[in-house]
């Protein structure tokens, strides 16, 4: 170990504390929204999800904030899944970029039903598929109806759309419950 | 003696680096403190598009050492769940305690507001409420009472009162010390945080418009107790309302929707049942609001106010005639 001298340990010390003056400056390293999904695997689950539950007269998988539900029930719930729908998405994406040329939020919407019936109907056969495409679908499917109908204190369902759709009396209204 | 006064030297220099860090990250802008961490992104986008944006993170959430024992070891376990990265929720949850300490943070800047909700049925207290014997006569507390009085109590209806007895006179409170608080403070119908734009100028004009203005949110939410979160009032339902069988009008702003959800009906949504107010005859179509003021909920002014020519013998008689089902 280093012996010092006074001069030395003020002046080391007088460094440490300036240098914890730069710390405000650091910026944050990125800006992704989410606990477990970057940027671009987020916005291939949401043009999936949006398919699944698409928004029309009432608000969508996207409106409802599945994908957050998807990626808080990863990261608490369900850590093993998150390899489930990285390897699902990078394997989708791999896949269209290779048969359409395109990632596929960026195809069109009667392309991106087809290709979830095919993986649904389990008809895609490519070694660029790491998993079988029916589980990455089956998961996604149930995950998506979960976000939607469950209840918002899980991640999704956001400011209760669902429950609005279904004419659900939510929040209860009912007044005192008095004896007579 | 050289020793002794290096290792002073030492103790004061690491007293004024822990000291002088720990005033730096309390004041600097939240973007380069508080908001590094992930957990507190969304809250800190809201609140800086919100009217608190000029006060800091401490003017309501206080430091490390603001609150004792009891912030130092919550301040802790953040920054150990943030490091560990451990299962945890992503959702910052306050106790009532906390609640509490912000609401006598809001007194501290709504002076006029807080005159208001003093004045009004709104400043109950837990014993009010709960023991109150000519109401326990007709209902027994329940733990449905929590929805609307006593919200933020971190417990159930039996950790609140001890029911066990038969005769109502004996239902007491358990803890004395709650008995004082109040039991619908601020932040029953305020969320913190809520999604606003920045407030602009109202008129601003146009080549095709001669003014417009940028649409607010609601400043009122709903606290859901059973849910832990808030349902802003704009996004409540419209419930359908009934006169015996006929289905009934009656105001839908976000203002309404928010005091019926605690001055509610019976549950076949009858007009006038149990604690509803629904209004009828010539304003059935105004909101609460229009008549009560929010936090004081005095309705003394309020007829002069659209109707000056009504001399006070006027106002009174208007008085006397019916304005809600009840």
């Amino acid at each position: 170990m280093k012996n010092y001298n006074r001069r030395e340990f003020i002046k080391a010390a007088g460094l440490l504390y300036g240098s914890l003056l730069i710390i405000p400056s650091c910026k944050p390293l990125s800006g992704n929204n989410y606990l477990v999904f970057t940027e671009q695997e987020a916005a291939c689950l949401i043009a999936l999800c949006e398919q699944i539950i698409p928004a029309d007269e009432f608000p969508g998988a996207t409106d409802a904030g599945v994908i957050h539900f998807i990626d808080k029930q990863s990261k608490l719930r369900f850590p093993k899944e998150q390899i489930l729908f990285k390897n699902g998405i990078a394997s989708l994406q791999a896949w269209c970029r290779a048969t359409h040329n395109r990632l596929f939020e960026e195809l069109d919407v009667p392309t991106q039903i087809a290709i979830m019936q095919s993986m649904e109907k389990d008809e895609i056969k490519s070694d660029l598929w790491k998993i079988a495409p029916k589980d990455f679908f089956n998961k996604l499917l149930a995950r998506t109806m979960q976000g939607f109908y469950g209840s918002p204190r899980h991640g999704g369902n956001k400011d209760y759309v669902s429950f609005k759709m279904l004419k659900l009396d939510y929040p209860l209204l009912i007044g005192q419950n008095r004896y007579l | 003696m050289k020793k002794i006064v290096f290792l002073s030297l030492f103790c004061l220099f690491s007293i004024l680096i822990v000291v002088g860090s720990y005033i730096t990250w309390n004041r600097v802008d939240p973007d380069y403190s508080c908001a590094q961490c992930h957990e507190i992104t969304p809250s800190h986008s809201k609140w800086k598009s919100s009217a608190h944006a000029g006060v800091h993170c401490i003017e309501c959430h206080g430091t490390a050492i603001s609150e004792g024992f009891h912030s130092l070891a919550e301040k802790s376990n953040m920054v150990l769940t943030h490091f560990t990265k451990e299962k945890t929720s992503d959702e910052i949850r306050l106790d009532e305690r906390q609640i509490l300490a912000i609401h006598r943070r809001c007194i501290a800047c709504h002076q006029s507001e807080y005159a208001g909700w003093l004045a009004s049925g709104h400043a109950v207290n837990y014993r009010e409420i709960f023991m109150d014997s000519v109401h326990n006569a007709l209902e027994k507390p329940y733990w449905d009472c929590l929805r609307c009085h006593g919200m933020f109590y971190d417990g159930n209806i039996h950790d609140l009162m001890a029911l066990e007895d038969t005769s109502f006179i004996h239902w007491k409170i358990r803890d004395e010390k709650q008995e004082m608080l109040p039991a619908i403070p601020c932040l029953a119908c305020h969320q913190m945080h809520t999604d606003n734009p920045v407030s602009q100028r109202f008129v601003t004009f146009f080549a095709d418009s001669l003014r417009t203005s940028t649409a607010r949110n609601p400043r009122i939410a709903l606290y859901l107790r059973a849910d832990k979160r808030y349902l802003r009032a704009d996004k409540l339902p419209h419930p359908q309302m009934y006169n015996a069988e006929s289905e009934i009008s009656y105001a839908s702003d976000p203002n309404t929707r928010l005091c019926m959800q605690c001055h509610a009906p019976n549950f076949k949504h009858q007009a006038g049942s149990e604690d509803d107010r629904t209004v009828t005859g010539v304003h059935w179509e105004l909101s609460c609001t229009a008549c009560h003021r929010p936090h004081s909920g005095e309705t003394r002014e309020s007829c002069a106010q659209c109707h000056s020519s009504l001399t006070e013998v006027q106002i009174k008689k208007v008085f006397e005639q019916p304005h809600c089902y009840k």
